[in-house]
């Protein structure tokens, strides 16, 4: 009946009803990586746990590996990466603390390593609801990241950040919120394997490979990086420009995954900010309940829009502002917090703005840690807050602890 | 394919990055990490440089301080054949240019060479008389310039005739002003050459080169332009007296390839003050020794310009030092051999490496060896720090870029 409707099957694929960490196994199948690496941990194991499923049937063929620890799960993804192998992997919370320095190993090293972020809350204390800190803990290690708001752009993201990581030679990290997002069932459009095939290429194009049996000094993988300090200086250079070009790639990438399966893409979505006085800015389910806010305000007759961040890394600077520039008050919406600072997404949105002509008050809004829901009606209270101040009382104003 | 400023490949559909050059680079047993290493490079010392008969004096001093005189002494023949003048009346600007001279006081170089000519006259007494086997040869004139050429053809094996028109040998020497300090070394000098094999005809009749070809002479070398008559106790030169045939310029003096120092006559060369207002010692040395190298290679046949117009060499100044091994000590005044070896061990052997060791003793990494009795760096673990470049007291180490040695 209503069920049977929707898992139907398209010209493009099939409908399914999974949850947002299926879509992004069903996205890491269709990429066919050739290494996948696995440690559970909540709220994402069914990631890896659906993964092993296709691998165990043979619909994926992946080499596998259960290993020790996360810290483990990307050293062997780096090695794997070295060969020119295509890996993937998830992670969230502790795991990805855990896996750290491997993280910056894997950036600074240039490796297109392709992994889904489930967030959860750091501990201590131990809790399972969703914060952005373990994620944002790498915004310098060189890791490209895309947040996700919904099931079908998980999948979506998954495919672009294949495409992207490999063209630029930089890991990528596609973010999503644990619980809300990730054992939350919506429609998902799964494409058929044709049209990925035409989107993604079939193998990882590698420049410079490691051979297992006859390895040399091999110091990174594209580029071998030369004896001395100043040679890795302009390594590091290169990593920027991998980053600034990565702006560029994502544009054509999100332009020909529209050429291919219709839906569309951008760095950022902007929802009614062309004459918007006040523009929220946030990212995943916090984007979804601004949705609703923002239509809610706009039949009070506030100008309100909102501008959902999907690309984090690199910085979406140009296309922010550009959005951004002709409202007077910008509501940066974080669920984090950089502790004796501010949340993450405000400091960089501010940072962004500061030497533009044209610059917005910025508030930034700190809500829904530990994964405490956020409403519409949280963000009417940000709205209102612009509203009613002309500057903010401070880098952070804490919202929904009541 | 590009996008924006950025190439893609179209091999491989990724963007490009690569370094600036795809340079290589040298692996060490302890890893990559070189990107300059120390190089010796016997660098132009500046009393070479300044010599203009380029005498190989840093050199010499060596051989002084080693104890090997006679090698000291035969090193220097190989530049400057008569030391014991040159020693005497030359104006010495390799004094002037002596690094030592901006530490203490320069070394007393002169005073060593004026040493070492007259060791030298004492000890060639017991050599034997030479036999030339080689084609006729004469040299005009018995000045500097002239002995000069005399001496190294002679020692070369050809039959050398010093034609000379006054009644003794020297010209300038004999009769100029240079007689009071020469007195003593001249016979001595002249009689040096002679064990050479060369000949001395005085009061010559000189003629035309044409007469002297005639004559047999494969080659001739004018050196040192002719004294005219004596005036008030004095003989000025006088370049109307040399052969009209030879083409001269306005001032008088013969026209010559600067390098060749050919005439305008095939088979004739002409060097010293017959060709230029030349007074200075070892200009004149100089000359001589260049007239010699011309003849030997027009009588072999050789290519008379090869090799002779090289570029002007970096000198090694004093900022290229590391004078904090060195104490400042006054000049010495040299009398016998061992004040020569006291004065000569002041020499800072600027730019070439003589295994003092001190790259041995501050090497940080224990890397210098001995190869072969001298030291350097054993390229499998040298860093390229720089250490041994920079406190090098001769300023013998350079540090250079490794990727010139892929």
């Amino acid at each position: 009946m209503a069920l049977k409707a929707i898992e139907s099957k398209t010209e493009q694929g099939q409908y399914l009803q999974i949850t947002g960490n299926y879509a992004a196994a069903y996205g890491a199948k269709l990429a066919h990586p050739d290494v996948i690496t696995a440690y559970p941990i909540t709220p994402m194991s069914s990631i890896i746990e659906k993964l092993s499923e296709f691998v165990e049937s043979g619909e994926l063929k992946s080499k596998y590996i259960i290993m020790d620890s996360e810290h483990s799960v990307m050293a062997a993804l780096v090695g794997a990466c070295e060969t020119g192998a295509r890996t993937f992997t998830a992670t969230g919370a502790q795991g990805l603390a855990y896996m750290h320095e491997m993280m910056h190993w894997a950036g600074r090293g240039r490796m297109p390593i392709i992994m889904t972020v489930v967030n959860r809350t750091l501990g201590s204390p131990s809790q399972l609801g969703s914060e952005q800190d373990d994620i944002l803990s790498d915004f310098n290690t060189g890791w490209m990241m895309f947040f996700c708001e919904y099931n079908q752009e998980i999948l979506d993201t998954v495919l672009q950040a294949f495409k992207i990581g490999e063209m630029v030679s930089l890991p990528v990290a596609v973010v999503l919120e644990g619980f809300t997002t990730s054992h939350t069932t919506e429609p998902v459009l799964v494409p058929r394997q044709e049209l990925v095939d035409r989107y993604l290429p079939q193998k990882r194009h590698v420049r410079y490979k490691l051979d297992p049996v006859d390895p040399h000094n091999f110091v990174t993988c594209p580029e071998m990086s030369g004896p001395g300090l100043m040679s890795t200086f302009r390594q590091r250079r290169r990593i920027q420009e991998a980053m600034d070009a990565g702006k560029l790639v994502a544009k054509m990438a999100f332009k020909e995954f529209e050429e291919v399966f219709g839906r569309k893409y951008d760095t950022i979505e902007c929802v009614n900010t062309e004459d918007a006085e006040v523009i929220i800015v946030t990212t995943q389910t916090m984007a979804s309940a601004s949705r609703i806010a923002v239509e809610e305000a706009r039949k009070q007759g506030k100008k309100v829009g909102l501008v959902k961040m999907r690309m984090f890394r690199p910085f979406p600077t140009e296309d922010l502002y550009a959005a951004l520039q002709n409202a007077r008050k910008v509501a940066v919406i974080d669920r984090n917090v950089a502790f004796g600072h501010a949340g993450v997404f405000a400091l960089e949105v501010k940072a962004s703005l500061y030497n533009q002509a044209n610059r917005p008050t910025v508030y930034g809004f700190i809500t829904g840690l530990s994964g405490v829901l956020v409403t519409p009606q949280h963000i009417h209270q940000m709205v209102d807050y612009c509203y009613q101040h002309e500057t903010p009382e401070g880098d952070q104003i804490w919202i929904g602890l009541e | 394919m590009k996008i924006g400023p950025y190439d893609i490949s179209e091999e491989t559909m990724c963007v490009d990055f690569l370094l600036d050059e795809d340079k290589p680079f040298t692996i060490l047993n302890t890893g990559a990490w070189r990107i300059i290493r120390p190089v010796h490079r016997d660098r132009l010392a500046p009393c070479t440089e300044a010599c203009a008969a380029s005498i190989k004096i840093r050199d010499y001093l060596a051989l002084i301080t080693a104890g090997k005189t006679r090698e000291a002494w035969e090193l220097m023949l190989t530049s400057d054949p008569v030391p014991s003048i040159t020693g005497r009346i030359c104006p010495h600007p390799c004094e002037k240019a002596c690094n030592r001279g901006q530490f203490d006081e320069a070394i007393g170089i002169q005073s060593i060479e004026r040493f070492l000519g007259d060791w030298g006259l004492e000890y060639a007494r017991k050599m034997p008389q030479c036999t030339p086997t080689k084609e006729k040869l004469a040299v005009v004139g018995s000045g500097i310039a002239s002995l000069t050429a005399a001496y190294y053809l002679a020692n070369a094996g050809y039959k050398v005739t010093i034609l000379e028109a006054l009644p003794e040998p020297g010209q300038l020497l004999r009769y100029g002003p240079a007689y009071q300090q020469l007195e003593g070394v001249l016979g001595k000098q002249v009689e040096f050459i002679e064990r050479t094999g060369a000949e001395f005809k005085v009061k010559a009749d000189i003629r035309t080169p044409d007469d002297l070809l005639k004559q047999g002479f494969k080659a001739v070398f004018y050196g040192s332009a002719p004294l005219g008559a004596e005036t008030e106790g004095r003989r000025p030169i006088d370049r109307s007296l040399l052969p009209a045939k030879l083409a001269r310029a306005q001032s008088g003096m013969v026209t010559v390839d600067p390098v060749t120092l050919t005439t305008s006559l095939p088979g004739v060369f002409a060097g010293g003050d017959v060709v230029a207002d030349m007074r200075r010692a070892n200009e004149l040395v100089g000359s001589g020794r260049q007239g010699a190298v011309s003849v030997e290679r027009f009588l072999r046949g050789e290519d008379l310009a090869e090799g002779r117009v090289g570029e002007k060499s970096p000198v090694v100044q004093f900022a290229d030092l590391n004078t904090t091994y060195f104490k400042k000590t006054p000049r010495v005044a040299v009398s016998d051999e061992a004040t020569a070896v006291a004065e000569a061990q002041r020499c800072f052997y600027c730019g070439a490496c003589n295994d003092c060791g001190i790259c041995w003793f501050v090497c940080p990494d224990g890397v210098v060896v001995k190869k072969k009795g001298h030291f350097e760096a054993d390229l499998d673990w040298c860093k390229g720090c720089g250490l041994c470049a920079e406190e090098c007291p001769r300023g013998a180490i350079l540090m250079e870029d490794e990727n010139k040695w892929h």
